[in-house]
């Protein structure tokens, strides 16, 4: 009966109820829209960051990443990389040596930070090999090559073919130097990045720094970015013992950790706002349909309506109005979803340069992906707020006296 | 036993820094089957009457029984429990539930009260009928007519087996041809189904069909005769 009253009563004013709805469909749907580009667009950092980094999970020496120095180097990657090669969420590992140290010409010195790469290895280091302007990516893992950024090599003024020494410290802890060829220029667009990343074949390196084939890190990429927590415990336990261990890209990029940390949390007060206006939309319009019909629940209190149900309908009207507004809300979120999934949100006009930020690039096409535990959150907390909002109205008509709703109209 | 008895019964209203005597040690009894009518002027407290009876209001002193039972100081669920099972309302504006149709608007106690389905239809079906809404079971209270929305309201009035029917000057809105054979209804009703009906009103067409007349001035009465 409560809920007969309650539909019917919604029915009355059509008018009113189909944009009440319409304001919660639009709230929804725009907080939707916020969540599945905001996350699309941090998918996207964190991919070119790992990318450009270390992989989704990284395998490296204890005290590495506090110190990264040659002499903190896996002896025998051999075994890893089997255990490694043995997970279902596994796409890809890399063995790399990565450090610290100087490039220096005739123009100057700059320190960098190199990574040794296995150039045969498919997908190896292909941010930088898509991002190549000039010259050749590196072919072979024993010759004296080198891939520089497009900023580093403006600064030490090198072309392609010049010869640069790389300066910096070997696995017995002793400075050494090397003598390298340029052999391709790339530029991603971060400025960091192209200022401080230069590529050198790991074949050349482990001679050059005395690690026979030893290797600093091994870089995991998996299948999926998401189950980073069920290959971390699958992963694991299945590694040599020893002072290697298994880090996250979290630990191992913590301003591009933070600073999706810190987005989200902006997100979430941005739709909270929104929401919180919807809301108080609702709680408006509820309250004025409680007041226009102050004698007609007057009446339904006179003949015995209990004031608990009184307040149940007013609740039930709630209900029903927030679960249709949710649910256009959905339907048009999911529309708008698709649609920048599938084509993107471009925004490269509104910058004649790519973006970097927190150390990895941000694309100016910006994707939509939504996840269904982050959609159906936001639902649940739409629901929750908008009826919150029904109960000051619905425990007003309950308070309505039948005689003084009941007096000559 | 009286179905009503009130006992120095008052009520008094703040209107600013003025105190309003509605209703002054007011000592009544109606008896059952009685087809009684308030009258007075306006403002003389009889909806006020009807309301401190039909617990709609709670007095400013005085005690009231309703079938023996004394109902001055229930609580907001008992009283509300009151009006679903022992009372029934008949309004000089009829009313009715806009969205609930005639049927629904006779059928809405009997839910409050969880009758089942079979014996609902059974009692609103007759009901209707007996206050002469056959066929238009179906129609909401905006595709009735004054008379009819009245009708609907006694049937919904009658519902529930009230132990008397409190109408608050039932005929104020409807001309002078539906208003006698609103009369004729109830007066038909108190006499075949001994429903106690206690009526307030002003109009003579009313007063003359009383069976009772109590008469208040300045909310105390002045007169209770009976005819």
């Amino acid at each position: 009966m409560v809920g007969k009253l309650a539909f019917r009563n919604l029915r009355r004013n059509l008018r009113r109820t189909l944009l009440t709805v319409a304001a919660i469909a639009l709230g929804t749907a725009l907080a939707m829209f916020s969540i599945g580009l905001g996350d699309g667009g941090h998918q996207q950092m964190i991919e070119n960051g790992v990318r450009i980094g270390q992989g989704h999970l990284t395998v490296q020496r204890e005290g590495f990443l506090e110190s990264p120095s040659s002499s903190l180097y896996i002896h025998d990657p051999g075994p890893f990389m089997a255990a490694i090669s043995r997970s279902p969420y596994v796409a890809n590992a890399y063995p790399r040596i990565r450090g610290e140290g100087i490039l220096a010409t005739a123009a100057g010195a700059e320190g960098v930070v190199f990574q040794g790469i296995d150039p045969a290895l498919p997908g190896e280091a292909d941010i930088f090999r898509d991002s190549l302007t000039e010259g050749e990516f590196l072919t072979d893992e024993n010759n004296a090559h080198l891939v520089i950024g497009a900023k580093l090599a403006d600064r030490l003024k090198l072309t392609l073919g010049k010869k640069v020494v790389l300066t910096t410290q070997d696995a017995a802890g002793e400075i050494t130097s090397t003598l390298v060829r340029v052999q391709g220029i790339y530029r991603t667009g971060s400025g960091t990045i192209d200022g401080s990343i230069c590529l050198v074949p790991i074949g050349y390196l482990q001679n050059a720094l005395g690690m026979e084939k030893g290797v600093t890190s091994i870089a995991i990429y998996l299948e999926n970015p998401f189950k980073e927590k069920e290959a971390l415990a699958d992963i694991g336990p299945k590694l040599p013992p020893g002072p290697e261990h298994l880090y996250q890209w979290q630990t191992l990029q913590p301003d591009l950790r933070d600073y999706v940390v810190i987005d989200d949390a902006f997100g979430y007060m941005t739709y909270a706002i929104v929401l919180l206006i919807v809301a108080i939309g609702v709680l408006n319009t509820i309250l004025m349909s409680v007041m226009e019909r102050r004698r007609e629940i007057g009446i339904l209190t006179a003949v015995g309506m209990e004031s608990e149900d009184v307040m149940k309908m007013i609740l039930v009207e709630t209900v029903f109005i927030t679960l249709l507004g949710i649910f256009a809300g959905v339907l048009i979120g999911l529309g708008v979803n698709w649609y920048f999934s599938t084509y993107g949100l471009d925004l490269s006009s509104m910058s004649p340069q790519e973006w970097s930020l927190a150390g990895t690039v941000i694309d100016p096409v910006l994707r939509s992906h939504l996840r269904p535990h982050r959609a159906l959150g936001l639902c649940v907390a739409v629901f929750l707020l908008t009826v919150t909002m029904g109960i000051y109205p619905a425990w007003k008509a309950s308070r309505i006296l039948p005689v003084e709703a009941m007096e000559k109209p | 036993m009286s179905i009503i008895r009130t006992e120095h019964l008052s009520r008094y209203y703040k209107q600013g820094p003025v105190q309003v005597h509605a209703l002054q040690d007011v000592n009544l009894a109606i008896e059952k089957g009685d087809f009684a009518v308030v009258a007075g002027p306006s403002g003389s407290g009889k909806t006020t009457l009807l309301n401190m009876i039909g617990a709609l209001d709670k007095p400013s002193e005085g005690r009231i029984w309703l079938d023996g039972f004394e109902i001055t100081n229930l609580s907001r669920r008992q009283t509300s429990r009151l009006r679903r099972d022992r009372i029934g309302f008949v309004f000089q504006f009829y009313n009715l539930i806009p969205v609930l149709t005639a049927y629904e608007n006779a059928e809405f106690v009997l839910l409050l009260k969880g009758v089942d389905h079979g014996a609902r239809k059974e009692k609103v079906m007759a009901l209707l009928e007996k206050v002469g809404l056959s066929g238009l079971e179906m129609r909401k209270p905006h595709e009735l007519s004054g008379g009819q929305q009245q009708r609907v309201a006694i049937a919904r009035a009658l519902a529930s087996d009230p132990v008397i029917i409190l109408a608050d000057e039932p005929t104020a809105n409807l001309d002078t041809h539906t208003e006698e054979g609103l009369m004729d209804l109830m007066e038909e009703l108190n006499r075949e189904m001994g429903t106690t009906f206690l009526f307030s009103s002003h109009d003579p067409a009313v007063i003359n069909r009383a069976g009772r007349l109590i008469v208040l001035r300045d909310g105390e009465i002045l007169s209770d005769e009976r005819k």
